[in-house]
């Protein structure tokens, strides 16, 4: 309870420094919107061509990219401070969280909070809305759960990934090449049907389990699996894998913490 | 009651080795060489509750890596350490509700906002009750002259009061044990002293155990009764500031202008260490000559316009037992190297 009110609180403070830079968060949420609105151009592009791929039709994988877009930004919408840790430690005032009394992955959450949430958010219900509004699906309150669940899976993958990039920075100093080359494989490989790749790569993402943030489980949701197959039984299990796939992240991050070694004085 | 005890403290790093060159730098990304490097060599201390100690050592020395163990945001290699009968490095949360810390360097309060916004949000992150908070408050606000500036963004303070709201901070929630790591830094005088007689009379209100790391030793001797001198990962100095002053700095200088310019200074004590026609400068023991005897001395000679007497600084003091001290250092390790 304690907890949730310093969150809240830390988050009032985040918006009186918002106030302070509007500028600078318009120009940045429009430069997101560019950025995202090129990815789903280029989709549509090479779906207008193909018309579809291995069963995925245009609005079938928008919807991939809209369940992409979503996860990312509900996660980013907690674990910003998360995302741009190494920086934090890089200038040293990781060292200050070590002397509060409260857990260390809280406050690295409390430490920022990002707005451009919002846009993500924003863009993604859009591209789901239009998606499906072009899909025969029954809606029903069963469905909506479904999705969810798939949402929530989702999400924690982000985030157990999220949180694996940043414990990296306990050990290198400058993890921001390697963050941006996860970054970039995440949003570029994952927004398409996994089923498009090499069988090799089929593998690593189903192993490492990105596959579980939109191929398996928007495959699920939208009946692409015939039931009873093995893709399937793993888009049902989003939930579950995301949460184990999160408490591993998570114990490498208490690992990190353990080996920190902090800089200068 | 022992507020602090540390016992045979060890802590090793490991750290790349780095090649010469470009072609040593592609070897190193493949097969780095790792070091290992003794930043805290086996200390031993107590620190009794209340007391303030200036824990100094030359960068390098092992100075922040020992506050960083006490402060739980490094585990210790080996040895032990308790900070209120807690192990800092396993009970990290418990250990942090009863210290304060001032990092020197590094800002606790927010860029873009007021003072009293980060003060806000302490209140939260130690669960600090209003009446508490408000009466601590209030008085950092009156000891450290808070007021003129509290509604002002923190990126438009200068150092100096952004450094005594950052002092502030560290005392709301009442800690036992306050660290300051080099608190006045790039600070002036007027800035420097009011740090000073704030810390001073904290420590005697609240009979709050202070700790102070500062390559100013003017701090030192304004703040803190005991002194623990660190260097090389070893402390080679823990005990009574006075007593510290009284066995190295028994060495003055007197420094004499002449009425007209001498060929030559003869002394009956003491030793000449500067000496150009008009004046000349004289290093002496306390203890061998009193100062006033001398000046006799010299004036019964020559004739004497203006003189001066320096007290040796602290500053001093410890680069002197620095430097003999690394002299046995090096013995010893010659020593460990005929042994193998």
């Amino acid at each position: 309870m304690d907890s949730l009110k310093l969150y809240y609180k830390s988050f009032l403070l985040q918006l009186k420094t918002f106030r302070i830079y509007r500028v600078n968060f318009f120009a940045s949420g429009i430069g997101t919107l560019f950025v995202y609105g090129t990815q789903l151009l280029g989709l549509v592009t090479a779906l207008y061509h193909f018309e579809s791929v291995h069963g995925w039709n245009l609005y079938d994988v928008s919807f991939l990219y809209g369940l992409w877009l979503a996860s990312y930004g509900i996660h980013i919408t907690f674990f910003a401070g998360v995302r741009d840790f190494a920086s934090m430690v890089h200038r040293g005032q990781f060292d200050i969280l070590y002397v509060r009394p409260h857990n260390l992955l809280f406050q690295v959450m409390c430490g920022r909070m990002d707005l451009q949430a919002m846009i993500h958010m924003g863009a993604s219900a859009l591209v789901l809305v239009w998606s499906t509004m072009h899909m025969d699906l029954q809606w029903s309150w069963n469905l909506v759960l479904k999705l969810a669940v798939i949402l929530l899976g989702a999400v924690l993958i982000q985030m157990g990934l999220t949180l694996i990039w940043a414990t990296l920075s306990f050990w290198l100093i400058h993890v921001g090449s390697l963050v941006l080359f996860g970054w970039t494989i995440n949003a570029n490989y994952m927004t398409y049907p996994l089923s498009v790749y090499d069988s090799v790569i089929r593998w690593i993402f189903t192993i490492f389990p990105m596959a579980f943030i939109t191929y398996f489980p928007a495959g699920w949701f939208l009946g692409k699996f015939s039931p009873g197959s093995w893709e399937y039984q793993l888009g049902s299990f989003t939930v579950p894998v995301g949460l184990l796939f999160f408490l591993l992240a998570y114990a490498f991050w208490l690992y990190g913490t353990k080996h920190y070694k902090s800089t200068g004085n | 009651m022992d507020a602090i005890i540390v016992e045979d403290l060890w802590k090793i790093y490991r750290v790349k080795e780095h090649r010469n060159g470009f072609v040593g730098g592609l070897i190193d990304l493949f097969r780095p060489v790792w070091k290992e490097k003794e930043a805290v060599r086996g200390i031993h201390f107590t620190i009794p509750q209340g007391q303030s100690v200036g824990y100094i050592g030359p960068n390098g020395s092992g100075k922040s890596t020992t506050i960083k163990m006490l402060t739980g945001i490094l585990t210790p290699t080996s040895g032990k350490v308790r900070v209120n009968g807690i192990d800092p490095s396993r009970r990290r949360r418990e250990n942090a509700r009863q210290i304060g810390v001032v990092f020197g360097q590094r800002t606790q309060l927010w860029w873009d906002l007021a003072i009293k916004e980060s003060f806000e949000l302490f209140r939260h992150i130690y669960r600090i009750d209003e009446k508490t908070f408000r009466k601590n408050v209030e008085m950092m606000t009156e000891l450290l002259d808070l007021d003129q500036f509290a509604s002002i963004p923190v990126r438009q303070l200068s150092l100096g009061q952004r450094m005594r709201a950052e002092i502030a901070c560290a005392f709301f929630h009442d800690p036992k044990i306050v660290y300051l790591d080099e608190p006045t830094i790039g600070l002036d005088v007027v800035a420097k002293e009011r740090i000073r007689t704030f810390l001073k009379e904290i420590n005697r209100e609240k009979k709050t155990t202070i700790i102070l790391t500062t390559h100013d030793m003017d701090d030192i001797e304004h703040v803190c009764e005991r002194l623990i001198l660190i260097d090389h990962g070893r402390i080679i100095y823990d005990g009574n500031l006075q007593r510290f002053v009284d066995n190295y700095g028994t060495d003055r200088i007197l420094t004499v202008q002449f009425e007209e310019p001498q060929t030559s200074v003869e002394l009956e004590c003491g030793e000449l260490i500067g000496f150009d026609q008009r004046q000349a400068s004289i290093r002496f023991k306390k203890n061998e000559i009193s100062a006033t005897k001398l000046i006799q001395q010299l004036t019964a000679r020559y004739p004497i316009r203006d003189c001066q007497i320096e007290e040796p600084k602290i500053e001093h003091l410890i680069r002197h037992v620095y430097e003999s001290e690394n002299v046995e250092d090096e013995g010893i390790h010659a020593h460990d190297h005929i042994s193998i």
